[in-house]
């Protein structure tokens, strides 16, 4: 029984076993060029590089797993971004100085920034019964625009113990961004898988008349979802304000691009309802990492996209090979056994 | 049977006194121009296990689809145990306990058995968290209980299409409803499955209580288990009477509105010296071993025997989806490589396969598209689609297939099943291949339909055609076949000709009892 309990959870998360192993091929690379690797600055500099794709990934994961995909997620993240940075410092005047309680103002207002912003992408999507890739091919132009009206320039001023705070260490060895993953993980992620409503992603995802013909409420589930997706993006853009202490409506980012295919190497279906942000999490981290194994590597950046996409093919042909492999090996087993009488 | 049923010490049997545990009247529905049903009834008492009979299109999906809120009503009421009931969708129904199994499945394929059972209702803690273990244990001892040798824990992807039919009667049954609508849920079970299925359904009418709305196509599956029936023709109700007041041959004529014609169909016996199609040692994975047949031109060979044991593995292996691993195939004598689809056209040799909506058809596309999806060469004139030539091509099939249609123009999906049944074989007509490999190309479909394709087969040999023809239903392969092959556990275990084919001989073999005998 014990073994039949491995051998299903190995069969529901085939895909997301290759991702990992991918991911500690990169590791075992990073732990050979890096000096630092193996004290405190090693995995806190590792988990600043892979924290901000990491947020955005399970945002897009809980969409595509309702076989809708969001390509708003990039420009979401950006406006959220020039918000936090303009607003930091006159909320931290108005709450007399203090720059905690200024960044706990802040965080809070970008974070309902974010759960509207997903809950106007899911209300076009549920009650305009438009595609979700129209939707949010549009709103994302949206957002750009009013990142744009936010911040007309680059800039804005974030003070440096806030971003200290997010890219530093708690108790000098716990890099932050791994408690900020561990806490996507354990307050968004479990607890909404485990919930009905998650239970709903995969339903609808998996066959959507049929979640209607089990009495689940389609329309709640996909406004939740894409009220997570926005709540993700705010989180994401808060970091990346912590990071670049600045907002900056013109900077390009792969976000979107990124995310949809961390969620993909990491085993999640785009067309629904198969894969979990386990799976995304390992591709988030390859991705984000690859960046920086190009740089130990004297590479330019620019070719990182074309190293990324590279990655992204072998992964996936990986997963194609060992079905391929399976195959091939059964059908040996039949031969031989057909000898054999 | 009949009479055991009626016994009075029983504590539930069909009487006319008590108020009906449902009812509906002057029931309307209407999809556009389309009249769905109009001004239909029904009346279902406790312990009753009604049949609902009628040609496809006739309005009886339509009727239990209102009742368990899937489609939602023009017109009428409905009533339960006399109190006016509204429903509206799939909650509402849940809520006055009607469950419903259709044909086609509602089951999430990456969930597992359990997660489906419970889906929509699960048992969540005070935070909202499912209760996962709950589920699963809970699933697997009511499984246990109703006698299904399934586990919980296994996704509904990795089931055979019988076993998912199993899990979605499971679940109905998991809500314990007081109406049990089966519409076409035994089309994908073997015969063994609907034994389970029958006593079950006796279990809950006659001594729990219930009330079953069964469809089904299958004559002898109604004999089983009717306590009443109504029959709707044309989306209007036409009668309801106890079964066993009238016969078959009367039932017929209400179902079709017309005398029937009969079974017209004589045999056809073949060439005795020219091989259509040869097949030797043929082998496949764990499902087929050894296979050696040969299909006579202008025959229709039978392939009989319980949902599961290889069929549908041969038919398609023959058409290049899933080769076989070893063995011969010879094709007019002359040896054939058949690894796709593509090849097996060129050899001549088309499908008809057993999934029509999924395998058979683009349902999106008009039904003009699809007839001519195989032979777009034919068609073509260095490269281009010849649009006089197309029109052409779908007009004679439609006239050859008389499918009833408005518009060539129009989604397949619009067509009843029936008329979709004909559009597959329309298709497959319409390329150059003289071997047909028929499917179980009558599942769920209605009776005139059934008639006409019995005709076209017979038809067809006599053109030259040769068909291999699987099919569930033992009672067509006796009226067609002058010879049969009963596959058990993927090997031919009897090879049946003219006197040998019977009822009684196939079903022996079908569940190997057949002995040594080859």
């Amino acid at each position: 029984m014990k073994n039949d309990k491995v051998r299903l959870f190995l069969r529901r998360n085939a895909e997301g076993v290759v991702a990992y192993g991918v991911l500690a091929m990169v590791l075992v690379l990073f732990a050979c060029n890096q000096a630092d690797f193996f004290t405190v600055y090693g995995p806190q500099s590792i988990f600043n590089q892979v924290i901000t794709l990491c947020i955005a990934a399970l945002g897009q994961t809980v969409i595509i797993l309702t076989s809708g995909i969001d390509l708003s997620v990039g420009s979401l993240i950006i406006f959220t971004n020039c918000v936090a940075a303009t607003i930091f410092m006159p909320l931290t005047h108005i709450s007399g100085g203090s720059i905690a309680a200024g960044g706990i103002l802040t965080i809070v207002f970008v974070l309902l920034i974010g759960v509207l912003a997903g809950l106007f992408n899911g209300c076009l999507v549920v009650y305009g019964r438009l595609q979700p890739i129209v939707v949010t091919l549009a709103t994302g132009s949206i957002f750009n625009g009013m990142a744009r009206y936010v911040r007309p320039s680059p800039g804005g001023e974030v003070p440096g113990e806030f971003a200290r705070f997010f890219t530093g260490r708690v108790f000098g060895v716990i890099p932050m961004s791994a408690i900020v993953l561990l806490l996507a993980i354990t307050c968004i992620w479990l607890p909404y898988r485990r919930s009905r409503a998650g239970q709903s992603l995969y339903a609808i995802g998996g066959n959507e008349k049929a979640a209607y013909l089990n009495g689940i409420k389609i329309e709640r589930s996909k406004l939740i979802a894409y009220s997570v997706a926005g709540l993700c993006a705010a989180i994401c853009g808060i970091l990346l304000t912590a990071q670049t202490r600045s907002g900056d409506p013109t900077a390009s980012n792969n976000f979107t691009n990124n995310s949809i295919a961390a969620a993909v190497l990491g085993g999640v279906s785009l067309a629904g309802g198969k894969g979990s942000y386990f799976g995304s999490i390992a591709g988030a981290m390859i991705l984000s990492l690859i960046v920086g194994l190009l740089i130990f590597w004297k590479i330019s950046s620019y070719y990182q996209n074309l190293v990324q996409g590279i990655i992204l093919i072998i992964a996936l042909s990986v997963s194609f090979f060992t079905a391929f492999v399976k195959r091939k090996r059964e059908k040996a087993q039949a031969q031989e056994k057909k000898e054999a009488v | 049977m009949k009479e055991n049923m009626q016994t009075e010490s029983l504590p539930f049997h069909p009487s006319m006194e008590k108020t009906p545990l449902i009812e509906t009247s002057h029931l309307g529905k209407r999809f556009g121009s389309i009249i769905a049903l109009e001004d239909a009834q029904l009346k279902c008492y406790q312990g009753e296990t009604h049949v609902l009979i009628g040609e496809n299109g006739a309005g009886k999906s339509t009727m239990v689809k209102i009742i368990c809120g899937v489609t939602k009503r023009d017109t009428g009421d409905i009533y339960m145990n006399g109190e006016k009931i509204e429903i509206n969708n799939a909650q509402d129904a849940n809520r006055h306990k009607i469950a419903a199994v259709f044909q086609e499945l509602s089951l999430i394929q990456n969930l597992s058995v359990a997660e489906n059972i419970f889906l929509g209702s699960e048992p969540v803690n005070r935070l909202g968290r499912i209760h996962f273990k709950q589920i699963y244990q809970t699933a697997q001892a009511f499984l246990t209980q109703i006698g299904l040798d399934l586990n919980s824990r296994v996704l509904v992807r990795d089931l055979t299409l019988c076993q998912q039919q199993l899990v979605e009667i499971a679940k109905a049954l998991y809500k314990n409803p007081d109406v049990l609508i089966l519409d076409e849920a035994t089309s994908a079970l073997g015969e063994k499955e609907v034994r389970w299925l029958f006593a079950i359904m006796h279990k809950l009418t006659k001594e729990e209580g219930k009330g079953i709305l069964f469809i089904s196509h299958r004559m002898d599956e109604l004999e089983q288990v009717a306590d009443r029936a109504t029959i709707f023709r044309d989306a209007h109700y036409i009668m309801t009477f106890p079964w066993g007041e009238l016969g078959n041959e009367e039932i017929v004529e209400h179902i079709s509105g017309k005398k029937s014609a009969g079974d017209i169909v004589t045999k056809p016996l073949g060439s005795k010296t020219e091989v259509a199609l040869e097949v030797k040692r043929a082998s496949k994975g764990t499902c087929l071993h050894d296979l050696n047949f040969q299909l006579r031109k202008g025959e229709i060979l039978g392939i009989a025997g319980l949902s599961g044991h290889g069929q549908v593995e041969l038919l398609h292996a023959l058409f290049g989806d899933g080769e076989f691993d070893a063995g011969e195939l010879l094709v007019n004598g002359r040896n054939a490589k058949i690894h796709n689809a593509r090849q097996a056209l060129a050899n001549g040799i088309v499908l008809i396969p057993e999934d029509r909506k999924n395998d058979g058809l683009l349902l999106s596309r008009s039904i003009g598209e699809n007839i001519t999806m195989m032979c777009l060469k034919e068609i073509s004139t260095s490269g281009i689609l010849s649009s006089a030539k197309e029109k052409k091509t779908v007009a004679d099939a439609i006239k050859r297939m008389n499918i009833k249609v408005f518009s060539a123009d129009l989604p397949v999906s619009s067509l009843s099943g029936g008329n979709q049944q004909k559009v597959v074989i329309a298709k497959a007509l319409a390329t150059n291949a003289k071997v047909i490999l028929l499917s179980d190309p009558t599942r769920g479909i209605d009776i005139g339909t059934k008639n006409e394709i019995y005709r076209l087969m017979t038809e067809l040999t006599a053109e030259g055609y040769s068909i291999i023809f699987y099919s569930t239903e033992t009672a067509e392969l006796l009226m067609l076949c002058n010879r049969v092959l009963v596959f058990y556990e993927g090997r031919i275990a009897a090879e049946l000709e003219g006197s040998q084919v019977t009822e009684k001989n196939i079903i022996t073999q079908s569940v190997g009892a057949g002995g040594e005998k080859e």
